[in-house]
């Protein structure tokens, strides 16, 4: 089989060429690789090289969307073919943007990050309220809550999911991962967050560092 | 002499680096923030209880002197903009139970709150959920109205993307004959980025750049036509002296496109703009939100802009160094910290009074207009932003003297 199907693939990411793309990922089925394969081997390495070159400030938000856009191409044909569950195994991220703040780039691209590193993401959107963040964790047992806000104003916010997983004995069940323009490493801390991360490719870091946690306490 | 005289003449000394009597100050305040500040002031001493206030936005004309925030604290610079939609339209909302969607002339449909949640807290943006422009040959098909349209002007204005909401607001005019005895006036356009987005969304427009630049690029240069249109009658209808250009380049870490993408579609209508401004004997103040690394300030100034706003610290901004870097070719507007520092627990006083003390020093030789560095939100506590204005009253007097803040530039 010709594994150079999976650098054609990991080269669409950063052409962002949709039809090239569709075709190459085609390729690759008919050549007889499991779905998860063309994902672990074609698309989860394109999209860390374009995190990290990202991260070093080499490519910009729009390189990261048509990228992103490519990767969410591939994993349409891919996703339906997979076998149940074989996504989560690399972990489970329930992710939104707080209630009260309805900027949605950052976490967008923090979400199709996330799945680019093979995490299985599920995504509430923007203005979510506490419970159905709390309704989400309770239906999928994600290993990570990944909470993001903008303003200075909505921020607070935050602190009330974590307050409500508290109160509902959830804490201990799920890594909280914050970021957005409002926060910080220290907003982070003072509101009981496991993890903070300043832009998209640190989110992936993080995430991993985090759901490492949990596997080698064996939480998971 | 009059007021408007004696503060323009105040703010132009300071844009042309020369040290006024005291730093010139303007604020840009969310409607959330001044019902608070409002508030808070009827608890302090001589305020009649039955005073009424119009608090609806910066924008708008507020009655009563003293809940004017302004007037309070006599600030300097006025902003006042035309109704700038593209295209000229009556604004179609539509009010449910909870929220209200609204259609503006940008071709976009947003989406606000109607109630305060909960906790009283307010949410203030409209989160933008259609767009007119559905793929990049409609970019083309894009229609704009005359900037220039008399509506735009002696109407009430009922601009839905203000970011106080649905407000009908006085005319353009009315406001102008209300603040042009008092006050500087500043006079307000959108670049090229900002009305790009607007009407396309900024993820769609952001792939644009990669897949369609020159699609893109006509569609920028008819925006800053339209901008320069409304630029033209502003200056001819108020005589204002500076016109401020809505831009956003940065988020909090760093740019929203490369350098290079920025130089190939946006500087060279920037340039145009700024050329534009100039040639009506104004001067430009750019504002772009988030971190604004030094090489794309010194595009901004290769653009021609006069000065740079609102130099966010939670993104890193520093008004000492961009003074140091930059000197005499950049007048900074902004750099007082509305998170960290004014958004501090009430009462912490030290945190503000080191932050904006230091900030100071961006104002010797002239060259800085005092500002906080975005509008200010709901989130800042009425009497730390109290305080910030005592700091300004105490330390903003030339010379300065701002003892061991003091640096050495």
């Amino acid at each position: 089989m010709d594994e150079g199907l999976f650098s054609k693939i990991s080269a669409g990411i950063f052409s962002g060429d949709l039809e090239e793309m569709e075709k190459d990922t085609r390729a690759a089925l008919a050549a007889g690789f499991r779905p998860m394969v063309i994902i672990e081997k074609g698309l989860i390495p394109g999209m860390e090289k374009l995190g990290e070159e990202f991260g070093k400030g080499e490519v910009f938000l729009p390189e990261l969307l048509i990228g992103a856009e490519a990767m969410k191409t591939s994993l349409a044909l891919l996703k339906p073919l997979l076998k149940p569950d074989e996504m989560k195994t690399r972990g489970t991220v329930v992710i939104g943007t707080v209630l009260g703040d309805v900027h949605d780039i950052g976490k967008n691209i923090v979400a199709w990050m996330l799945e680019g590193a093979g995490f299985n993401v599920i995504d509430l959107g923007v203005d979510v309220p506490p419970e159905r963040f709390i309704q989400a964790i309770k239906m999928n047992s994600p290993h990570i809550l990944a909470l993001s806000a903008l303003l200075t104003t909505s921020s607070h916010q935050i602190g009330k999911v974590i307050g409500q997983l508290e109160e509902q004995g959830l804490r201990d069940n799920v890594k909280v991962m914050i970021g957005g323009a409002s926060i910080n490493q220290a907003y982070a801390d003072r509101v009981g967050a496991d993890g903070y991360a300043l832009d998209a490719a640190a989110a992936v870091v993080k995430a991993r560092e985090l759901t490492g946690f949990i596997a080698q306490a064996g939480k998971k | 002499m009059s007021l408007s005289v004696e503060k323009t003449e105040r703010v132009m000394k300071a844009m042309h680096h020369q040290e006024p009597d005291r730093i010139p100050s303007a604020e840009w305040y969310a409607g959330e923030f001044t019902t608070s500040w409002v508030e808070w002031r009827k608890t302090q001493a001589h305020v009649r209880s039955d005073e009424k206030v119009l608090v609806a936005s910066w924008a708008s004309v507020i009655k009563t002197e003293a809940l004017d925030p302004n007037k309070y604290y006599d600030l300097d610079i006025m902003l006042a903009v035309p109704n700038s939609d593209p295209t000229f339209i009556t604004p179609r909302v539509t009010v449910t139970d909870d929220c209200t969607i609204a259609t503006s002339g940008f071709g976009c449909t947003v989406k606000k709150r109607n109630s305060r949640l909960e906790d009283g807290y307010l949410a203030p943006m409209e989160e933008y959920i259609d767009f007119s422009i559905k793929s990049p040959d409609d970019y083309a098909r894009f229609e704009f109205d005359d900037p220039k349209d008399p509506r735009r002007f002696f109407d009430p204005r009922q601009d839905i993307l203000s970011g106080d909401g649905f407000t009908l607001l006085p005319s353009y005019m009315d406001n102008i004959k209300a603040i042009r005895d008092d006050y500087c006036l500043i006079g307000g356009i959108y670049e090229a980025w900002e009305g790009l987005w607007r009407t396309r969304g900024i993820a769609n427009a952001l792939m644009d750049m990669v897949r369609q630049p020159g699609k893109v690029k006509a569609f920028c240069n008819r925006l800053i036509d339209f901008a320069i249109g409304s630029m033209q009658e502003q200056v001819r209808l108020s005589q204002c002296p500076l016109m401020y250009i809505w831009g956003d380049l940065g988020y909090k870490t760093g740019l929203l496109f490369s350098p290079r993408m920025w130089r190939e579609i946006f500087f060279p209508p920037l340039k145009r703009l700024v050329r534009a401004i100039h040639s009506e004997g104004c001067l430009a103040i750019y504002h772009s939100c988030g971190h604004n690394p030094d090489a794309t300030i010194e595009g901004l100034i290769e653009a021609g802009i006069d000065g740079l706003n609102p130099l966010e610290v939670k993104a890193g901004m520093d008004a000492v160094h961009i003074k140091r870097k930059f000197g005499n070719r950049l007048v900074i507007m902004g750099g007082i910290d509305n998170a960290a520092a004014l958004g501090a627990p009430p009462g912490d006083f030290d945190t503000i009074c080191k932050q904006v003390l230091t900030a100071f020093n961006a104002a010797k030789g002239g060259g800085f207009i005092l500002q906080t560095d975005h509008t200010v939100p709901g989130s800042v506590p009425p009497e730390n932003y109290d305080y910030f204005q005592k700091l300004r009253r105490e330390y903003g007097n030339y010379p300065l003297h701002l003892g061991e803040f003091d640096q050495v530039l």
